[in-house]
């Protein structure tokens, strides 16, 4: 009876997770494969055009057959726009969580809520805000610095759009790794606090002793996936410089200019989705050497 | 026993997510004129007056474009009252991206093209891409409409180089236009005691003489980039070299450079061209440019001629005028050059063929055209019908040696670098206008290395 019991039980189990492993292969795996399947291809993504297994000339394209200097360039464009973002932002929205969450703050929830509100807002409507709000000819940032005798291009500029593509995503994205520390902050036993300062600790030793350690489970999390979400960005990129030139075109971004022939122009190719599915590739294989080192880092500090 | 059916779920559920992802990409390769050859035998649907037919149609944003087809349309549900039809516009720049978009979920009747089929690879354009139109050709997306009698209503030489692929016809140019030159504010230029420009000499002394009193010479529409990229850059390379196809073969062959001594004249000339554009010019977007015009904050803007009836539109009262980027000598005038715009093409995957195909056949008639072209501003594409548009009238003496501008003429290597860009001459790159690079000597080597790398790079992979 009891056997009988234990083994409903266990197919109980499997059929409750069926379900989500089905999802996860459909809309998990299944593209991932495929994605590989078609970095070995030709196909366009256009209807009706023969497509055939092309071996490895996607891959001798990307290596060999596209500008070096740009490559170089887009490899760069994606360590500083992942590198600024998973920094900037993680120790922005540590401080801001800090600040929220001391209760002499009054109206703390409210300013929560504002800090959360791009979230909410979205990719579109943080990006077309950002537009508005650095439109060099008419906008409010223009109009200011004009009154100093400065100009700017702002997205428009080669050499000053990543910063505000920077600005924009960290600007749309802190507020989630916010609360994420929040709820981390909350969960540390006041009682640790209360010790500290009986044992005349400072305001820094208590953050530095007490905090940091307590919450380093949860910066991982933050911190993880802002590289992930950051690696993967290419909406906030489109959205603002749509991508138009080099200067602020990371892996992912490149994705999605040769899959769908992003601003490409009317003469151009049509879309080329067995190459970007080698771009999708290589992308794949940055995520995976960043995890693995970032992993690797926070094992060694754990065992420190 | 347990695990091994487990592991047995999980590979079943692998394999059938594996087969759902690649048949779900259609390999059938659709034979060109199974769907489209002929109106009865695509549907076998018949034209009637009773049903109710919905013709979906994209295009995009352009003031006069869209009032042209919004009356045109109109006509046409006018004369059969069960059709209702449906524009769907986005910006040029995005327009590409519908395009595929549209055609791959077979949501679109009727597509409108913004240029004619050209920028072919020739026999010494070594591993190019082919372009997008002869990919959607050669994937049976449009009707091959050869053998409708309404072609015989069109010029022959339009149906012959800008509609035709391998001696069948599939689509339809409503005219030629000119992206050469700038618009000019007729009450500046009067004030000043200015004529249109004949050589560069001349233009260079207009911008100076407006820049010493306070005004700027010039705006475009820099946030698009291609106004500066692609039409900016198709007229100064055609207006100081004389064999444009020579050169782009030269480029090929390695006979010619963009470091030698006529391709640095277009790149001085084009960073002179630079100095005379309003400041902060690459933040002005394609639609807010003729308001510029017409406002006065600027004398003359760099645009092709069907953007006449924008600034028309924005001020009735405003009197402007056009001419062509100026060479060394005197073309007394200087002559346009530019491309066939707007061609319509009907896809095959439609469901109303044959309402699409009765919808050219009222287009080709020249008492729904005429009105039509009128309204786009293009030269007519059709024998017989002489436009009535007072703009195109007063450009008229700038048409009597139309021919095609750089930007269809070049064809690039595949994967060619950021610098050379689509045509070269990429003056975008520069400090002045935001760019990374100081001096356009710079900016020419910078080209050139990238146009060498990447025509090596096309031998070595055909070989």
């Amino acid at each position: 009876m009891y056997r009988k019991s234990l083994s409903f039980r266990k197919y109980a189990l499997l059929l409750g997770i069926l379900p989500a492993i089905f999802f996860q292969v459909v809309f998990g795996l299944g593209p991932s494969l495929a994605t590989a399947f078609f970095s070995l291809t030709d196909i366009t993504g256009v209807k009706g055009v023969e497509w055939s297994f092309i071996g490895l000339d996607n891959y001798r394209e990307f290596f060999f057959q596209q500008s070096t200097r740009d490559l170089i360039q887009v490899f760069k464009n994606t360590f500083v726009f992942t590198g600024s973002v998973t920094i900037i932002q993680n120790v922005i929205a540590l401080f801001i969580a800090l600040l929220l969450n001391n209760k002499l703050i009054k109206g703390r929830n409210f300013f929560r809520g504002v800090v959360f509100m791009p979230v909410v807002l979205g990719v579109l409507v943080t990006s077309l805000v950002m537009l508005n709000v650095f439109n060099p000819m008419e906008g409010p940032v223009a109009q200011l610095i004009g009154l100093f005798g400065k100009t700017s291009g702002f997205f428009s500029a080669s050499k000053t759009a990543m910063g505000y593509v920077i600005f924009t995503q960290i600007w749309m994205a802190m507020g989630y790794s916010m609360v994420i520390n929040l709820a981390g902050l909350q969960s540390i036993p006041l009682e640790l606090y209360e010790a500290g300062e009986i044992d005349g600790t400072t305001r820094f030793q208590r953050f530095r002793y007490i905090t940091l350690p307590l919450l380093w489970p949860t910066l991982n999390v933050n911190i993880f996936l802002a590289l992930i979400g950051s690696l993967q960005a290419y909406q906030v990129i489109l959205l603002t410089t749509g991508g138009r030139n080099l200067a602020t075109q990371t892996l992912s971004a490149r994705v999605i200019y040769f899959a769908f022939n992003i601003n490409a122009g009317s003469g151009a190719a049509a879309m080329r989705q067995g190459y970007g599915a080698t771009w999708a590739m290589v992308l794949f294989v940055f995520i995976f050497i960043a995890t693995l080192i970032y992993q690797k880092a926070v094992k060694q500090k754990e065992e420190e | 026993m347990k695990k091994n059916l487990l592991t047995k779920l999980l590979v079943v559920l692998v394999v059938m997510t594996l087969v759902f992802s690649v048949t779900a990409c259609d390999k059938k390769v659709d034979d060109p004129n199974a769907d489209g050859s002929s109106t009865t035998d695509n549907t076998g649907e018949t034209v009637g007056t009773d049903e109710e037919v919905t013709l979906k149609m994209i295009t995009w944003v352009q003031e006069t474009n869209e009032l042209a087809l919004a009356a045109l349309n109109e006509a046409f549900m006018a004369k059969y009252p069960n059709v209702t039809i449906v524009v769907d516009t986005v910006g040029a720049n995005d327009y590409p991206t519908l395009l595929n978009t549209r055609l791959a979920a077979e949501d679109v009747d009727i597509v409108t093209n913004l240029s004619a089929f050209d920028a072919l690879p020739q026999d010494f354009t070594i591993g190019s891409s082919e372009p997008a139109w002869e990919t959607f050709v050669k994937s049976g997306a449009y009707v091959d409409i050869t053998d409708e009698a309404f072609i015989a209503n069109w010029d022959q030489g339009m149906i012959q180089n800008a509609v035709s692929y391998e001696g069948r016809v599939y689509g339809l140019d409503m005219g030629a236009v000119g992206f050469n030159g700038l618009f000019y504010n007729k009450a500046i230029f009067d004030e000043y005691d200015f004529e249109e420009p004949g050589t560069w000499d001349e233009f260079v002394a207009i911008c100076e003489t407006l820049q010493e009193n306070g005004i700027a010479p010039v705006t475009l529409g820099g946030q698009d980039v291609w106004p500066l990229t692609a039409i900016g850059v198709s007229g100064f390379v055609g207006a100081n070299v004389e064999d444009m196809t020579a050169y782009a073969q030269g480029l090929w062959e390695g006979t010619r450079t963009f470091t030698d001594e006529e391709s640095m004249k277009i790149w001085t000339r084009l960073e002179q061209f630079v100095s005379y554009l309003e400041p902060n010019v690459m933040s002005v977007s394609y639609g807010d440019a003729p308001g510029r015009l017409v406002s006065g904050k600027a004398a003359m803007m760099y645009d092709g001629t069907w953007n006449a009836g924008t600034i028309a539109a924005l001020d009735p009262e405003f009197e402007f005028g056009y001419f062509c980027v100026p060479g060394d000598v005197d073309g007394n005038p200087n002559q346009l050059q530019g491309k066939y715009d707007m061609q319509f093409n009907l896809v095959a995957s439609s469901e109303h063929v044959d309402w699409g195909l009765k919808y050219f056949e009222f287009l080709s008639q020249p008492e729904n055209y005429g009105p039509f072209v009128d309204v786009l501003g293009f030269f007519p594409t059709m024998p017989g019908i002489e436009s009535s548009n007072e703009f195109v009238q007063s450009i008229a003496d700038k048409n009597t040696g139309f021919s095609p501008a750089w930007e269809k003429v070049i064809v690039p290597p595949k994967g060619i670098g950021q610098y050379f860009g689509g045509l070269g001459f990429v003056v975008s790159h520069l400090e002045e206008l935001g760019g990374t690079v100081a001096t356009i000597e710079e900016l020419a080597q910078l080209t050139q290395e990238d146009w060498d790398a990447a025509v090596q790079a096309a031998k070595d992979a055909a070989n």
